[in-house]
């Protein structure tokens, strides 16, 4: 937090140094009194010094700034009058989550009941097929859940592997899957079984070719592949993401403090095409499989066009709401500029 | 609705809206409050194409919204409030419409600075990130002008990102920090991700809170890529951006609070039972 501290610190405060290194947006209340226990120790600790210091700064709740602590007794009144009816409107607002999240539970039950894939890529291709215009690249976030039924390393494979099948069938070229942590990263062999195995369930015998690689790694499983592949399946995490751009400017750094480097070279378009290469083009759809908009550190280079889409309330991985970010993808207008 | 115009003309109704608006944001304000939230002023064409007005007049629609924006962000205490006035994408629109976009630029600024409404009110200062170099000069003396004049606010500021896009910040970072490499004044063993972060345009702000875009384009459009990415709320608003009436900021506001306090309550149990 010390950028955010420095900068409100730049920023005329009114309370003294004592209250605001106390105070800050994720202090803890152990930290709180134990900044209480210097300033008592620098003032003669009265009573009254010490039930005014409880009353005005113990008394005020997590995550208020600075500013907001009250100085006198009448402003300490209003304060925690005002803070009242703020909890009364979080808990309003609480029963109107609970309310939405009922009806958008319901709503994808209802869309997962009606258009399901039954298996089937000729349904797939139906719903596809009066669509003006498909991605060719699509992206996915997913989220590792380690203690959950349907969880785990099998659990992110199994998901891969639908995710594969239903985007073959929508005639998507490229899958990217973001997981933060990178789980599968390593996994290449046992995830391609993984694919294979839902695969020949959609297909039967001649099942479509998947090619998966790492960027980071510098990994392609299979090796050889003799055809074009249906599907290129590339596996990043969060060190695609600012740690790639970091890892950049080091590398230039490094040749231009040797001469061996002009800094007019660092040019949108060259880190553009660097990025492209060495990590993932841009996906032109992107898909989040949980339930808030949480880009959760996907590598921010490649999303300027993105198109984002995720279920409000939604925790699994379920075909129809990749079904409806397609549709949305297909109904967009993207003009640059 | 007969009804809301009927109410809408009782004499003291503007007054009582206000008197509301300022309570809301004084409740608001002793919860966490954003440090830094980001507006996306998307739809103002199609605003006037609806409602058979010329461009120009949904771009001066478009700045009286952002004005009851402004105004609520800084009642309600948040410090930095980045604005995305115009895109270097947006150059390839036709010639008119540019020309029109820098005219209301230009006057926008010269009113803040002879009348200095509510930059002084709440003590803004205000900056304007972006490439120097693509702004005609006449545009660009102004914007020196403003930013000189409202330096001396030091309670909040306000960025008007014109023209920017998050790629060029980025590049334009690296770069500075290549070219400092190469001549010897940064050791290249430093370079980490606070150190990008502060050599972009975005240099002194806190970290974003809240991306807002409106018009219900479901895109960030080249707008804080690197910002937004992580540990920041991205809302798409479905309404076009002079139609962003201040209630459905301030539910923004209200969820955003909320779910920071919730946040905190839940770190502040798992602490207490880790000392169990």
């Amino acid at each position: 937090m010390s950028p955010a501290a420095a900068s409100l610190g730049n920023l005329k405060t009114r309370p003294s140094p004592s209250q605001s290194s106390a105070i800050s947006s994720s202090s803890s209340s152990s930290k709180r009194s134990s900044d209480m226990g210097a300033t008592k120790s620098k003032r003669s600790a009265g009573f009254i010094t010490r039930t005014k210091d409880f009353l005005f700064i113990n008394l005020v709740p997590l995550g208020t700034s600075p500013t907001q602590i009250p100085t006198n007794f009448f402003q300490l009144i209003i304060f925690h009058i005002y803070h009242t009816v703020l909890i009364f409107l979080h808990i309003f607002v609480s029963f109107y989550f609970l309310f939405a999240r009922q009806y958008y539970l319901a709503k994808n039950n209802f869309l997962a009941f009606l258009y399901h894939h039954h298996r089937t890529p000729q349904l797939i291709a139906q719903d596809i097929k009066g669509l003006a215009k498909t991605p060719q690249h699509v992206g996915i976030i997913l989220n590792y859940k380690e203690n959950e039924e349907g969880g785990g390393i099998e659990g992110l494979m199994e998901q891969v592997a639908d995710i594969a099948s239903w985007s073959i069938g929508a005639c998507v070229k490229t899958l990217t899957v973001y997981e933060r942590t990178g789980k599968l990263n390593k996994l290449h062999e046992a995830t391609y079984k993984v694919i294979n195995r839902t695969l020949k369930s959609y297909y039967g015998e001649t099942i479509p070719v998947v090619k998966l690689r790492t960027p980071h790694d510098k990994t392609v499983y299979p090796e050889e592949i003799v055809t074009e592949p249906d599907l290129n399946i590339a596996f990043i995490s969060q060190e695609d993401g600012r740690e790639f751009l970091v890892e950049l400017t080091r590398e230039f750094a490094y040749k231009a403090a040797k001469g061996e480097f002009d800094a007019s070279k660092v040019t949108v378009d060259n880190v553009d095409g660097l990025a492209n290469q060495l990590v993932i083009t841009e996906p032109e759809l992107i898909v989040l499989f949980g339930p808030k908009l949480d880009l959760d550190g996907f590598p921010p280079w490649q999303i300027r066009l993105s198109e984002i889409y995720y279920a409000p309330y939604n925790d699994s991985v379920t075909y129809n709401v990749l079904l409806r970010g397609i549709r949305r993808y297909s109904k967009c207008k993207i003009n640059i500029g | 609705m007969a009804i809301t115009s009927w109410i809408r003309t009782f004499p003291l109704f503007q007054y009582f809206i206000a008197w509301t608006q300022e309570l809301f944001m004084s409740v608001l304000k002793t919860g966490p409050v954003p440090q830094h939230v980001a507006f996306v002023m998307d739809g103002n064409r199609r605003f006037a194409r609806r409602r058979k007005l010329e461009v120009r007049e949904g771009h001066s629609a478009g700045f009286e919204s952002l004005a009851h924006i402004l105004e609520m962000c800084y009642q309600v205490g948040i410090k930095v409030v980045t604005v995305y006035a115009f895109s270097i994408e947006n150059f390839k629109r036709p010639t008119v419409e540019v020309d029109a976009l820098m005219e209301i630029a230009r006057t926008k600024l010269l009113q803040i600075i002879h009348h200095g409404d509510l930059a002084d009110r709440f003590g803004i200062s205000i900056r304007v990130l972006g490439q120097r170099s693509m702004i005609p000069p006449d545009v660009l003396a102004a914007i020196d002008k403003s930013t000189e004049m409202t330096k001396k606010n030091t309670t909040a500021i306000l960025n008007i990102c014109f023209p920017y896009t998050s790629r060029d910040d980025i590049a334009t970072s690296m770069r500075e920090i290549v070219t400092k490499s190469e001549k010897h004044e940064l050791d290249p063993e430093t370079i980490d991700e606070s150190l990008l972060e502060q050599n972009m345009y975005t240099k002194d702000c806190p970290p974003l809170d809240i991306l807002v875009r409106t018009s219900g384009v479901e895109r960030l459009s080249d707008f804080m890529l690197w910002q937004s990415h992580q540990n920041c709320t991205v809302e798409f608003v479905n309404c076009l951006w002079p139609e962003f009436e201040p209630w459905r900021f301030g539910s923004i506001l209200l969820k955003w609070s909320r779910s920071k306090a919730v946040e905190f309550r839940k770190r502040e149990m798992e602490r207490d039972q880790k000392q169990l």
